[in-house]
C-alpha cells in the first residue's frame, strides 16, 4: 500500500516535537555520529553495543531516513531504558518510543506503530508530544485495511473528550507546519479509503496549499472511485467535487514553485560545520523537489485530469438516473474539447442520457452526429442499435427497418446482430406481418441461442401465434415458454402468463382462461401487468352478461392501476359498464376523479368528452368544467402537451343540443374567465394564456371573438403556441391573407410539433395562402411532399384537392383531373369536399373543350349534392354553358329554370344571373 | 489559557455575539468600542461621544468574541442560516453604520442579508437591502438577485421576470440561473427548470450556497416530470450533505 502523504508528515513530525529531547538525544550521541547520510554500521549485534554507541548509531540511521534499520536499534536502547526514572533517562526513553512508532509506520508495520503510540500516551500522558502521538495513531488506523480498529479509537477519543482538543491542536500556530501535513495525511488516507466523516473532520484545517496536494487530489478521485464502485454515488460525488481542478492547481503549484526558487536562490544560511553536509543534502532535496513539481505541473497542463474528474461526476449523476446533469457534463466535454481522447465516448454518453431523458430527436440527431464524426468509432454499433431504438419510439418505422436491414450486412458484423434482428421482427409485428415476424423471431432464437434476446424471440414468438388466431400454436408456445427448465429465471414470466389467458380465452376455453388469469392474480400480486389481467378478467366476466362481475373486476383494475395508461384503460372500461347500466352521474363521478389524480400523460380530452357527454344536470356541467379547468390550468403551459389540445377541442366541439350550446359556452367562460385573467397577469404562463384565449374565442362570436382573436394574433412569441393555438393563428391569419404570418406559423408547427395530428390542418392553410397568392407551384410541391408523409391522416383529403387546384390554375387540366380522380377514389374524403372536387372536374374539362364530359361532372353536383347550394348553383351555371356550347338551347333553358325554381340556388349569384339570362329569354322565366 | 478558549467558542455557538469594533482614525489613533453610531456624517465616539467627521476614519474592523468571518462562512456553508442571523441581530445598525466605510462591516452585511433570504425571513432581508440602498451602499445591487427570488417567493413571478430582465449585471452566474431555474418552474415549464438546475450543479457545485435549495427544487421538478429516482437521489442528497439546511426538512415533508 502506497502511502504517499506520510514522507513529509513523518519528517516534520520527526523533527519538530519535543525539540529539547531531539537535542539531547543528539548531544548524548555526538561521539558515535557519522556523516554519511546512509550509516555504515559494525556488524556487530546491537545487544553487544555500549548505548552510546546505540544512541550515537541511531541518530545516523534516523537522520538518513533509514527507518528498517533502526529499529532493533531503538527497540534495543527501550529495552535498556526501561525502569530509569532520572529526567533525562526518561526524554531519551520518551524520544526513542516516539522515534520507534514512526519508524514502523514508515515500514508499514501499523499495527505495531499504533500499539506503541498508545504505550506512549499511557506513559507519558503529559508528553508536548502527546497531541500529536495520537494524530499517528489515527494516521496508522487509517491506513489499515480494517476500518473498525480506527473507529473504536475515535469514539474513544470522543467519549472522552480528547477529539475536540485533538483538533484544537491544529490552531498551534507553533508548529503549524507539523499540524498541516498531520491533517493532509490524515485527510488524504480518508479520502482514499473513502472515510468521509474523518474526512471531514480534518478537512478544514488543510488550507489551500494543502487542498492542492496532488497525493490528496488523487487519494480524493480514488476514494470517489470506491464510493461510486459501492454505488454510494452521492459521497462519491461530494469527494470529487472537492478535488482541485487543474486551473487551481496550477496557480497554487506557480505560488510554491517561486517560493522554493526563492529560497534556492538566496545564499543558505550560516549553521556549524558539521551541520554543513546535513543542510546541503536538504537543499540538495528541494533542488530535486523544484524539478518533481515541475514535472507535475506540466503534467497537469497535458493530462485530462479535469475532463476525467468531470466525467466521473457526470456518470453519477447518470447512475443517480438525474440525466440532465450527466447530459450538460458530457455535452460540454465534447463540445468544449472537441480535440480530447475522451471526446468520442462522451458524445455516445451524452446520446445516452438524452435517450434516458425521451429526448428522443435530440438523441437521434446526437447518434447521427457521432457516426458522422466517427464512421469508425468504438461506440458505432452502440449508436446504431440505439438509434434503431430511437426510430422505433418516434414511430419511424421505416427509416428503423432501413438502418437495421443495412447493420445486418454489414462487416464486421454487427456486435448485437441478435438485438437488431429481434427489432426487425418486431417492426414486422407492429406492422402486423404476423407471418414474417414470427419467421425472423424463430431465427433470432436459433442463431443466437445464448443472445440476450432469446427468451424475449420465445415470447413474441408465441405473441404472432396469438395474433395470427392460431391459438393452439400461441399457447403451446406459451406453455413451452413458461416450462423450458433451461431459462432459472424467466423474464417473461408475467407476460406469457396473462398471455395464455388470453390465448385460451381466444380458443374460447373460458374455463382454463379465467384459471390462467386467477393463478397470475394469486402468483403475482405485485405485477405492473395487474390491472390488465384483471381488465381481461372483467371482459370474461362480461361475456357471460354479468355486468356487476364485470364491473367489479374493472374497479379492482382501477384501483391496481400505477402507470397512466392502466388508470386511463380501467377508467374508461368502467365508464363503458356505466353507460350501458345509464349510470351517468357514476360517470361524471369517476372522469372528475380521474382527471384530478391522473398527471400529464392522461388523456384529457377523452375524459372530458366522456364527462359533458354524460352531464344532465347544470350542476353537473360545472363539475364537468372545473375538473377540465383544473386540469388545463395544470398542464395548459406545456405547449408540447397534445391532450390538453384535443381536450379543448372537445370543449370547442361541444354543443350539447342547440338551447344549451349557449349556455354551455357562456359556463365556459364563466369557469375559465378567472384562469384567463391570471394567465394574462403571469409572465411565465403565456401557452396557457394562450390555449384560453383561443378556446375563448372558439365559443365566442362577432366583435367578442374578434377581440379574442386579435389578441392571439397580436403574440410574436411563436414558442409559446401549441398546435391548437398555433393552427387558429394561421387560420385567422390565411383568412386575413396575412401570408407571412401563415408561413411564420407553419414554419413553427414543423419546428415544434412535426408529430402532431393538426400538421395537415398547418399545411393546408399554407397551401390555400400560397394559391391565392399566385405561388401555384410551391403550393403544388408543400401539398404532394405532405401527402406523401400523411397520406392516412383524415384531412388528407383536402390535401388532395388543393395539389389538384395548384394543377387546375396552372392549367394543367389533365394533370389536375388525374389528381381530383384521385381523391374521388377514397371513401374516407368523401363529405362536403366531394362537390367541389367533382365541379372543379367538370371545369377543367369545359376549359379542355371536352364540353360532354364537363356537363357530366356539372350534373353529378347538383343531382347529388343538393345541399351544398354555393357549388350546385356553380354546377348549374357549367351545364348550362356547356349544353350552350353543344347547342342543346332547349336543355339550356330547362336548366336555368330549374335553376330559379330551387330557393337556395336562385338566392346564389348564379341564380340571380340565370333570372336575368331567363328574363330576357322570349317568354320569360316563365 | 485553551480550555478558556474553548469555553468561550462553546458560548458562541449558542446565541448572540457581542461585537467589538476597532475604529482606526487617519491620524493613526485606534479605539475600540461596542458599537457603532454615525449621526449627520459624523462618528459618535464613546464614552464622552466625542463627534468625528467619517473624512477621519481611516477603517472600521467588526470582531465578534472569536466568531471569525471565516466561521461565519463555515455556518454558512453548511446551511445554519438561522444561527448567523440569530449571532448577528443585535448587531446590524452598528453593521449598517460602518456600510460605507473601509473595513470587515461589508462582509459581514453580505453575510447577514444572504442568510437572512436563505432562513426564509424575505422580509428582514428586504430590510437590510433597503437599509443599504439607502445608505447608498454598492452591496444593495449585489443583493438584486435575492430581491429578485424574494418576489417569486411571493408569487410575483411578472415582477420577478422584469426586474430580472432589467438585471444588467452579467447573467453567467449561479444566482442567475438559479432565478432562471426558479421562473421556469413558476411556469410550470419542468424541463427547462430542470435543465437550469442542472447546469448548476455541472457546472456551480462550489457555489455552496445555492445547493440545498437547487437540490429541493430538482426534487420538485423531478416529481413533476414524473422522475421518481431522480427525486429520490435530490433528497438523499439534501440529507446527506445538508442535513442542518431547511431545505432538508422541507424536502422530506414535500417530497418523500
Amino acid at each position: 500500500m502506497k502511502k504517499p502523504g506520510f514522507l513529509h508528515f513523518g519528517v516534520f513530525a520527526r523533527n519538530i516535537l519535543i525539540p529539547g529531547c531531539f537535542l539531547c538525544f543528539m548531544a548524548v550521541s555526538a561521539t558515535a555520529q557519522d556523516q554519511d547520510t546512509d550509516v555504515a554500521l559494525a556488524p556487530v549485534p546491537v545487544s553487544e553495543l555500549a548505548t552510546s554507541v546505540l544512541l550515537g548509531d541511531v541518530r545516523g540511521l534516523l537522520e538518513g531516513l533509514q527507518s528498517e534499520q533502526a529499529i532493533p536499534y531503538l527497540q534495543e536502547i527501550l529495552m535498556r531504558l526501561e525502569g530509569l526514572n532520572d529526567e533525562d533517562t526518561v526524554n531519551i526513553r520518551s524520544t526513542c518510543m516516539y522515534q520507534l512508532g514512526i519508524c514502523y509506520l514508515e515500514t508499514q508495520k501499523l499495527q505495531e506503530a499504533a500499539d506503541l503510540f498508545k504505550t506512549f500516551l499511557q506513559t507519558y500522558p503529559n508528553d508536548k508530544a502527546a497531541p500529536m502521538v495520537r494524530l499517528l495513531i489515527l494516521y496508522a488506523y487509517a491506513w489499515m485495511p480494517d476500518s473498525k480498529p480506527m473507529k473504536a479509537y475515535i469514539d474513544q477519543l470522543k467519549t472522552g473528550g480528547e477529539l475536540n482538543r485533538l483538533l484544537f491542536v491544529f490552531n498551534d500556530p507553533q508548529n503549524a507546519d507539523a499540524y498541516r501535513h498531520a491533517a493532509l495525511s490524515l485527510v488524504t488516507a480518508y479520502a482514499r479509503s473513502a472515510e468521509l466523516e474523518n474526512m471531514r473532520l480534518f478537512f478544514p484545517y488543510c488550507d489551500v496549499q494543502a487542498r492542492s496536494d496532488i497525493d490528496l487530489n488523487v487519494a480524493l478521485m480514488d476514494g470517489g472511485d470506491l464510493l461510486f464502485g459501492q454505488k454510494d454515488y452521492i459521497r462519491a460525488l461530494e469527494l470529487y467535487r472537492t478535488v482541485q481542478l487543474s486551473g487551481e492547481l496550477m496557480a497554487a503549484y506557480d505560488q510554491r514553485l517561486v517560493a522554493l526558487k526563492e529560497e534556492l536562490s538566496r545564499p543558505p544560511p550560516w549553521v556549524p560545520l558539521k551541520q554543513r553536509d546535513a543542510q546541503e543534502a536538504s537543499r540538495n532535496a528541494d533542488r530535486v523537489r523544484y524539478g518533481q513539481m515541475l514535472r507535475e505541473r506540466d503534467d497537469l497542463k497535458t493530462r485530462n485530469y479535469d475532463l476525467e474528474l468531470m466525467i466521473r461526476m457526470a456518470r453519477c449523476y447518470e447512475a443517480m438516473e438525474r440525466y440532465w446533469t450527466s447530459y450538460l457534463i458530457f455535452e460540454h466535454i465534447y463540445k468544449d474539447f472537441p480535440q480530447s481522447p475522451l471526446a468520442e465516448q462522451c458524445r455516445y454518453f451524452a446520446m445516452q442520457s438524452l435517450t434516458s431523458l425521451k429526448e428522443n430527436a435530440s438523441a437521434q440527431a446526437a447518434g447521427y452526429a457521432y457516426l458522422e464524426r466517427y464512421p469508425k468509432g468504438s461506440f458505432c454499433d452502440e449508436v446504431t442499435l440505439s438509434l434503431m431504438n430511437l426510430h422505433l419510439a418516434m414511430n419511424e418505422a421505416e427509416t428503423a427497418e432501413m438502418l437495421g436491414r443495412k447493420l445486418m450486412t454489414q462487416t464486421p458484423v454487427h456486435r448485437f446482430a441478435d438485438q437488431v434482428n429481434y427489432l426487425l421482427g418486431y417492426l414486422q409485428f407492429e406492422r402486423k406481418n404476423y407471418e414474417t415476424a414470427l419467421k425472423i423471431f424463430s431465427e433470432t432464437a436459433e442463431k443466437w441461442p445464448d443472445g440476450v434476446c432469446v427468451q424475449g424471440a420465445a415470447y413474441w414468438t408465441g405473441l404472432c401465434y396469438l395474433s395470427l388466431e392460431r391459438f393452439d400454436e400461441a399457447i403451446a408456445a406459451f406453455e413451452g415458454y413458461l416450462d423450458n427448465p433451461a431459462w432459472e429465471k424467466k423474464e417473461f414470466v408475467e407476460e406469457a402468463t396473462y398471455r395464455l389467458g388470453m390465448a385460451l380465452y381466444g380458443k374460447g376455453d373460458i374455463a382454463k382462461a379465467e384459471e390462467t388469469l386467477l393463478r397470475f392474480l394469486e402468483q403475482f400480486p405485485g405485477s405492473k401487468l395487474r390491472p390488465e389481467v384483471l381488465s381481461l378478467a372483467g371482459n370474461l366476466r362480461g361475456a357471460g352478461g354479468d355486468l356487476n362481475a364485470k364491473l367489479d373486476y374493472y374497479k379492482q383494475a382501477q384501483a391496481s392501476a400505477v402507470s397512466t395508461e392502466q388508470k386511463t384503460q380501467a377508467a374508461f372500461q368502467t365508464a363503458e359498464v356505466y353507460k350501458l347500466q345509464k349510470n351517468y352521474a357514476g360517470i361524471v363521478a369517476l372522469m372528475e376523479e380521474y382527471l384530478a389524480k391522473v398527471d400529464s400523460k392522461g388523456d384529457f380530452a377523452e375524459a372530458g368528452r366522456w364527462m359533458i357527454e354524460s352531464c344532465r344536470t347544470p350542476e353537473e356541467y360545472d363539475r364537468a368544467l372545473n375538473a377540465c379547468g383544473k386540469v388545463i390550468v395544470k398542464y395548459g403551459n406545456d405547449p408540447q402537451l397534445d391532450s390538453v389540445d384535443r381536450l379543448l377541442e372537445n370543449l370547442v366541439r361541444e354543443k350539447p343540443g342547440a338551447d344549451r350550446g349557449v349556455s354551455f359556452a357562456k359556463r365556459i367562460k364563466s369557469r375559465l374567465g378567472g384562469e384567463l385573467a391570471e394567465a394574462v397577469r403571469g409572465s411565465g404562463k403565456k401557452t396557457l394564456y394562450l390555449r384560453l384565449t383561443a378556446l375563448f374565442s372558439e365559443v365566442s362570436e362577432g366583435a367578442e371573438r374578434e377581440s379574442y382573436v386579435s389578441n392571439l394574433l397580436s403574440e410574436k412569441d411563436l414558442n409559446a403556441f401549441s398546435p391548437f393555438t398555433l393552427l387558429l393563428f394561421a387560420k385567422e391569419s390565411a383568412s386575413r391573407g396575412d401570408m407571412a404570418r401563415v408561413q411564420a406559423a407553419y414554419d413553427q408547427f414543423l419546428r415544434a410539433f412535426r408529430s402532431s395530428g393538426l400538421i395537415l390542418d398547418v399545411v393546408n392553410a399554407e397551401v390555400s395562402t400560397l394559391l391565392n397568392a399566385g405561388r401555384y407551384k410551391e403550393a403544388l410541391t408543400l401539398a404532394q411532399g405532405s401527402l406523401e408523409q400523411f397520406s392516412s391522416y383524415p384531412n388528407a383529403g383536402l390535401t388532395q384537392k388543393l395539389a389538384a387546384d395548384a394543377l387546375r390554375l396552372m392549367k394543367d387540366y389533365d394533370g389536375a383531373v388525374e389528381l381530383y380522380n384521385r381523391f374521388l377514389t377514397v371513401r374516407e374524403w368523401r363529405g362536403p369536399l366531394t362537390p367541389q372536387v367533382l365541379y372543379w372536374t367538370g371545369f377543367c374539362r369545359y376549359e379542355q373543350g371536352r364540353f360532354e364530359e364537363a356537363f357530366a361532372f356539372f350534373q353529378r353536383v347538383y343531382v347529388l349534392y343538393e345541399g351544398y347550394p354555393e357549388w350546385t348553383s356553380k354546377a348549374y351555371e357549367g351545364s348550362v354553358n356547356c349544353l350552350r356550347k353543344l347547342g342543346r338551347q332547349e336543355e339550356v333553358v330547362k336548366t336555368l329554370r330549374e335553376m330559379v325554381g330551387k330557393a337556395a340556388v336562385a338566392a346564389t349569384p348564379e341564380g340571380r344571373r340565370a333570372k336575368v339570362e331567363l328574363d330576357k329569354l322570349p317568354g320569360g322565366s316563365r | 489559557m485553551k480550555t478558556v478558549k474553548f469555553i468561550l467558542l462553546s458560548l458562541l455557538v449558542c446565541g448572540t455575539v457581542s461585537a467589538k469594533v476597532k475604529v482606526t482614525l487617519q491620524s493613526g489613533v485606534t479605539r475600540d468600542i461596542s458599537s457603532l453610531t454615525v449621526k449627520d456624517g459624523r462618528l459618535l465616539l464613546p464614552p464622552e461621544n466625542t463627534q468625528t467627521p467619517l473624512a477621519q476614519v481611516a477603517l472600521v474592523e467588526f470582531a465578534f468574541d472569536g466568531f471569525s468571518i471565516e466561521q461565519c462562512r463555515n455556518l454558512f456553508d453548511q446551511g445554519d442560516y438561522a444561527g448567523i442571523v440569530r449571532k448577528l441581530a443585535n448587531e446590524k445598525s452598528s453593521l449598517m453604520a460602518a456600510a460605507l466605510l473601509q473595513g470587515n462591516a461589508s462582509d459581514w452585511l453580505r453575510m447577514l442579508f444572504r442568510a437572512q433570504f436563505h432562513s426564509g425571513d424575505v422580509a428582514a432581508m428586504r430590510s437590510t437591502v433597503q437599509a443599504l440602498r439607502t445608505v447608498g451602499s454598492p452591496l444593495a445591487v449585489e443583493a438584486v438577485p435575492y430581491e429578485i427570488l424574494a418576489l417569486i417567493e411571493d408569487n410575483r413571478i411578472a415582477e420577478a421576470a422584469n426586474a430580472f430582465n432589467a438585471l444588467r449585471a452579467s447573467n453567467d452566474n449561479a444566482a442567475a440561473e438559479f432565478i432562471r431555474a426558479r421562473l421556469a418552474l413558476a411556469g410550470a415549464n419542468y424541463k427547462e427548470a430542470l435543465q437550469h438546475l442542472a447546469r448548476l450543479q455541472a457546472f456551480h457545485y462550489r457555489e455552496q450556497e445555492w445547493m440545498p435549495n437547487v437540490l429541493f427544487y430538482e426534487g420538485l421538478a423531478s416529481k413533476q416530470a414524473d422522475m421518481p429516482e431522480a427525486v429520490g437521489f435530490a433528497v438523499r442528497e439534501l440529507e446527506t450533505l445538508y442535513p442542518a439546511s431547511r431545505w432538508c426538512q422541507i424536502a422530506k415533508d414535500q417530497l418523500k
